[in-house]
């Protein structure tokens, strides 16, 4: 198992790389010069040309490519705005537990609603339970977040001045970021518990545990829903990568200063460099859920688990197998 | 007294394309300490049958629509669910067909067995775990495996981690359906030895469920064909196979391969069962019989007692043997 895991640790090197190297040969292509956008239209073409220097932009495209990947290796550095003229390390870090907290909350409260209301609306198949279940994850799904962000402003802040508009001076103004990163997880963690429950007490082994005489619900919770528990775990898992990279469209509205809108904005800016920080960070933390996701996965079902393990030992015994060669 | 006593029992399931009549008026009695087959083949009802009984119909589509299940002398349909959870695992409990899913995949087979001892002897988990080490002794799974889960084990394992969880709180009435169908002709024989050991060493009545007419020689004192959800012949293992009455049953055994019978081909019973949907109005088997008369077409038989405690649901019983048989 820990073999399994160092294994995956190591696999997250090639997928950064590769995440750096996309995103890195878009950003070269890129014909508009941030030298320009930060000197303004009245800077000279020897001036914009000398920053540009300055910043290694006229290098061969291998020159800066290598260059990045150096300055993090030696250095631990992504490098320096060159809008901000800030490390874009620290840019990240100050913004990224306001993402981590309203992606965690957000992850964390569709899971609290999903899984229950899912599990529900599956025994309860059939009934006015499951119809409304059913009809909210549908409608919770519908609704584009940009939709649901503006309608929330418009009612909750500016009709009821319940909450702040935008900004996050106070705890309330996590409330409505929260609620539009949340409502489109909850719709298909319930309608992926729902399914899954239903596909699982149809299963034979949940004939066996009822004719032991067990009620109904250590049935449901002890012997069904481990089983359903897969495909609910991969949802899960995909909704906390995703909110925990934040939002580009509710940071936005919400005005939060979070990796969605530093991303949203260090593209807007030209930032070139920022940018490739934010996905490189973004790209880390995905990969880094899906390992956990993969784990949860193991530690829930002893097949995939054992599978984890017979990888390992068929490595080893081809590796014994070349030696002998 | 009757152990299990089944009393024109009907169950049907509601479905898209109508209302499948499943098991329409079976009747069956089981003594305690005895042996009782149920055959027929795929789609009779016989495991509808079964599970009827331990009222584990999916409820919807199924129903149980009449009869009564008496049990003891008291009634499973009329009692709440508390007393029917009492009841199952613990005095009646039931061996699955297949082994491959009838075990939860992400539990381990210990604790499987463990579970029902504790629920129903309200034991500690120490004392539970003792039994459940026992059981599997006398199942021979070596102990050390408790803790493996069900897709370390093979299919003739599985069946009988399955038979140890149903036998693990000595149960009075062992419901078999069809356990040896899903396992490999080498294995069925071993499972079926050991199912009637255990059934007898604990003294449990049995209801065996098969279409396998051998392993009803083998094992029961007792016989019960059913045909599309109805008792047609039943008696004892000598009425049903030395006085076969029914050309139901003498189909069965037509097509069954024996030894001392020089044939080239088995002589199956032609046709297929009638639509469950849509039922004969008269004899059931109507279709397919070879005796076949207008009187069959147009009513239904009863159940008559042709001999002491043997029953035949046809208008022309006959005790003679079948053709194939006189001809030897």
């Amino acid at each position: 198992m820990i073999r399994y895991i160092i294994r995956r640790l190591f696999l997250l090197i090639p997928i950064l790389i590769g995440t750096v190297v996309i995103v890195f040969t878009i950003n070269f292509f890129s014909d508009i010069s941030p030298a320009r956008l930060v000197l303004g239209p009245t800077a000279t073409e020897e001036q914009v040309e000398a920053k540009e220097d300055e910043w290694g932009l006229n290098d061969p495209y291998l020159v800066q490519l290598g260059r990045y990947f150096w300055r993090i290796v030696s250095q631990g550095s992504l490098g320096t705005s060159y809008i901000y003229n800030q490390p874009v390390l620290k840019m990240i870090m100050d913004r990224l537990p306001n993402t981590l907290i309203i992606g965690l909350l957000a992850a964390t409260l569709s899971v609290m609603i999903g899984i229950p209301l899912g599990i529900l609306a599956a025994i309860k198949q059939n009934t006015a339970l499951d119809y409304i279940a059913t009809f909210l994850a549908i409608l919770c799904g519908a609704i584009p977040p940009f939709v649901l962000c503006i309608l929330m402003q418009l009612v909750l802040a500016v009709r009821l001045h319940w909450l702040p508009v935008s900004g996050i001076r106070s705890w309330l103004g996590y409330i409505m970021p929260i609620i539009a990163c949340g409502v489109m997880p909850v719709a298909m963690t319930c309608r992926m518990t729902r399914s899954s429950m239903l596909e699982t007490i149809r299963q034979d082994y949940i004939r066996t545990a009822r004719a032991k005489g067990l009620k109904e619900g250590t049935v449901i919770w002890k012997h069904a829903l481990k089983n359903a528990l897969i495909p609910i775990i991969t949802v899960v898992g995909m909704t906390y990568a995703m909110s925990l990279c934040g939002s580009i469209i509710s940071e936005a509205i919400f005005n939060i200063p979070g990796l969605g809108n530093l991303m949203n904005s260090s593209i807007s800016q030209k930032d070139y460099i920022t940018n490739l920080g934010c996905v490189l960070v973004a790209a880390f933390i995905m990969s880094f859920v899906t390992l956990i996701t993969d784990l949860i996965y193991a530690a829930v079902d002893p097949r995939i688990k054992a599978q984890y393990a017979a990888t390992g030992k068929r490595a080893r015994t081809y590796k014994r197998k070349e030696a002998a060669v | 007294m009757e152990l299990l006593q089944i009393k024109d029992l009907r169950i049907q399931f509601n479905t898209d394309t109508g209302i499948v009549h499943a098991v329409n008026g079976v009747d069956l009695s089981l003594q305690e300490g005895e042996c009782l087959g149920l055959v027929g083949e795929t789609g009779a009802g016989k495991t509808t049958t079964a599970l009827g009984i331990l009222d584990l119909i999916q409820t919807p589509p199924g129903k149980i629509v009449s009869g009564e299940i008496l049990y003891k002398g008291r009634n499973i349909r009329e009692m709440k669910p508390h007393e029917i959870r009492d009841l199952r695992g613990n005095e009646i409990s039931m061996i699955f067909q297949d082994p491959m899913s009838a075990l939860n995949p992400v539990i381990p087979v210990g604790h499987q067995i463990a579970e029902v001892i504790r629920l129903h002897q309200k034991c500690s988990k120490n004392e539970a775990d003792r039994q459940m080490l026992a059981m599997l002794e006398k199942v021979r799974i070596p102990a050390e495996r408790a803790d493996e889960y069900p897709h370390q084990f093979s299919g003739g394992m599985k069946q009988r981690v399955v038979i140890a969880i149903a036998l693990a709180c000595n149960p009075k009435l062992l419901i078999a359906d069809e356990p040896t169908t899903a396992l490999d002709v080498t294995i069925q024989a071993q499972v079926l030895k050991m199912i009637r050991e255990l059934q007898q060493e604990i003294h449990t009545s049995m209801l065996l469920i098969t279409h396998d007419l051998g392993i009803v020689a083998q094992t029961c004192e007792k016989v019960a064909i059913m045909y599309a959800g109805e008792i047609v012949e039943s008696g004892t293992a000598e009425d049903i196979f030395d006085r076969t009455a029914h050309p139901y049953t003498k189909g069965l055994f037509a097509s069954i391969p024996s030894i001392d019978r020089k044939m080239r081909r088995l002589t199956p019973i032609e046709g297929l069962m009638p639509d469950p949907t849509d039922l004969p109005a008269g004899c059931s088997f109507g279709p397919r019989c070879p005796y076949v008369s207008d009187l069959c077409r147009e009513h239904k038989p009863e159940l008559q007692e042709i001999g002491a405690g043997h029953f035949c649901r046809c208008h022309f019983p006959s005790q003679k043997r079948s053709p194939e048989k006189e001809g030897q």
